[in-house]
């Protein structure tokens, strides 16, 4: 369930980023498939989505995000530590 | 030893034989083959070559020892400036017989690889390799060593470990390799003479001459590095080792940002992975500006990368700008404006760039934009101050030369998909094979010595 809200919320922050009201994003979406969301804005979504929920990630950890799956479970993580 | 030459072919062919007769050898074959390959450019390249490989494997051993490791990259990143430095001193001590000891060939290309496997295995994203001989042959390996494909250590290591068993992909390879020798003797040695016409002399030439000298320029560029870039993939996968892709089709990209996605790939990949994103990940909280300091370093760096002269700190410069406008103005394609219409304007922008790239020197480069910009742009008499320079000569056999280069030209951009496709297919696809070969003996230019551009750096 928290997945869910955290998918949501997610949303609601690459749209602002790139740009794009309208996009809508599973656990399985990757960069390449979002126009717009490219390695340019990536890192200012990783900020925002940091300042959204109050978590802190390595650059590490921001690297290896493959999808946003990875994101959600990654802030969820961090959120229950 | 260059791809294109009779004793590469003999060299390659001896190595073939001994890589099939000897598979529970073949990382020794192939690294012995390596080093003579370096050899063959002078005995600095061999002697810098083991050294940096030697220095970053044990360096890797001990990678827990801060100063050392902050020791290892530094010689890693000061190398390859003084590598450029001591090939351009011998290119002028080209008489003097001093110029095999002088070079370092490849030196640019494989201490990226250490440099970032130094890196990785210090962030323990891997772990240091504890077999020397097959770290030798990742980072000396013939088909790439002097100008790339620019590999990770992780993308080798399956490979070298499964060589034994490695089959080779003989059709693609050797489709692949005559593609290139295709892109390199017909086409960009066909457009050379012209090129260097127009910018090894300062002659008095209308702006519109200097701009298709650009653009003549960029276009041997791209078939002389993805040729030479073809032949490198082809020779490899012959040995059953497949090397990343270098280029996607660039002159086709519809933005500058896109461009850069498909030039040179494995270049803007390694400086995407540790310049870009560590550099963007630490400003982050900058917003879009995060991205900018990111932008300007991959580009002073790049610049950097290709040689310390002004005329490349211009280069950067360029496509600092390009990115950045593309950045703030949200120009991520020419969406107005037709496919066709994005493409050119891609083209001619990079073309543009390219002035400050393939000018000898910072007077040299600074003339020809005072011709571009101050003189007369077109020419009084065609035949004269455009057709001639660029035909080199203007006689009736120099402009049938040029125009049938510029025809093959034009032709293989068109159908570069279709041949490239073609080049691709399982099997050997023998009318390919019989359509290449004869544009080659036809139209090839042979005899010259001309080496790859991209060996320079």
């Amino acid at each position: 369930m928290r997945n869910s809200s955290t998918l949501e919320e997610v949303q609601g922050i690459l749209r602002r980023v790139i740009g794009n009201s309208g996009l809508t994003v599973t656990m399985f979406t990757t960069a390449p498939e979002v126009n717009g969301w490219d390695s340019l804005s990536h890192m200012h979504f990783i900020a925002e989505t940091e300042d959204h929920f109050g978590v802190r990630f390595s650059f590490d950890e921001a690297r290896s995000l493959k999808n946003i799956g990875d994101l959600v479970n990654l802030i969820d993580r961090k959120r229950t530590c | 030893m260059f791809f294109t030459s009779v004793q590469f072919i003999g060299f390659f062919v001896l190595v073939w034989i001994c890589w099939k007769m000897l598979p529970a050898w073949r990382i020794a074959v192939i690294s012995l083959a390596s080093l003579i390959f370096l050899a063959s450019f002078g005995w600095m390249s061999l002697f810098l070559a083991i050294l940096m490989c030697t220095l970053n494997f044990f360096g890797a051993q001990h990678i827990g020892v801060r100063w050392l490791y902050v020791c290892i990259q530094g010689v890693n990143i000061a190398a390859i400036p003084l590598a450029g430095y001591l090939a351009h001193r011998s290119a002028s001590f080209e008489t003097t017989g001093i110029a095999p000891l002088a070079m370092a060939a490849g030196i640019s290309f494989y201490n990226l690889q250490h440099i970032a496997y130094l890196a990785d295995v210090r962030k323990t994203r891997i772990h240091p390799e504890t077999a020397y001989l097959s770290y030798l042959m990742a980072s000396v390996y013939f088909p790439k060593v002097l100008s790339g494909p620019i590999t990770y250590w992780q993308e080798m290591k399956p490979q070298i470990l499964a060589l034994s068993g490695a089959l080779p992909a003989t059709g693609t390879g050797l489709k692949r390799v005559l593609l290139g020798v295709f892109k390199k003797l017909v086409l960009a040695d066909g457009l050379a003479p012209s090129v260097s016409s127009v910018f090894d002399h300062n002659d008095q030439l209308p702006g519109v001459t200097v701009f298709a000298g650009a653009i003549l320029f960029t276009l041997q560029l791209y078939f002389d590095f993805s040729g030479y870039c073809d032949m490198a993939i082809g020779f490899s996968r012959l040995m059953g080792i497949d090397l990343p892709e270098n280029f996607n089709f660039p002159l086709r990209s519809l933005s500058m940002a896109e461009f850069w996605r498909r030039w040179h790939m494995t270049l803007m990949r390694f400086l995407n992975d540790y310049v870009f994103m560590p550099v963007a990940f630490y400003f982050r909280r900058a917003g879009k500006h995060g991205a900018t300091v990111g932008i300007v370093a991959v580009f002073l760096l790049s610049a950097w990368w290709h040689g310390l002269g002004v005329t490349f700190l211009l280069w950067g410069i360029s496509h600092c700008i390009y990115m950045l406008a593309g950045h703030y103005l949200k120009w991520k394609s020419v969406g107005a404006l037709p496919r066709v219409m994005g493409m050119l304007l891609v083209f001619l922008l990079f073309s543009f760039s390219n002035v400050f790239f393939r000018s000898p020197d910072t007077r040299s480069c600074m003339y020809k934009l005072g011709l571009l910009f101050n003189g007369p742009f077109l020419p009084s008499e065609w035949d004269v101050e455009f057709l001639a320079p660029l035909a080199v000569g203007g006689h009736q056999i120099d402009l049938f030369n040029f125009y049938i280069v510029l025809f093959l030209s034009v032709a293989y951009l068109t159908f570069e998909r279709r041949i490239f496709s073609l080049a691709e297919r399982e099997g050997l696809v023998l009318r390919y094979v019989y359509v290449i070969l004869l544009l080659v003996v036809m139209f090839g230019v042979f005899g010259s010595t001309r080496q790859f551009i991209y060996m320079q750096f």
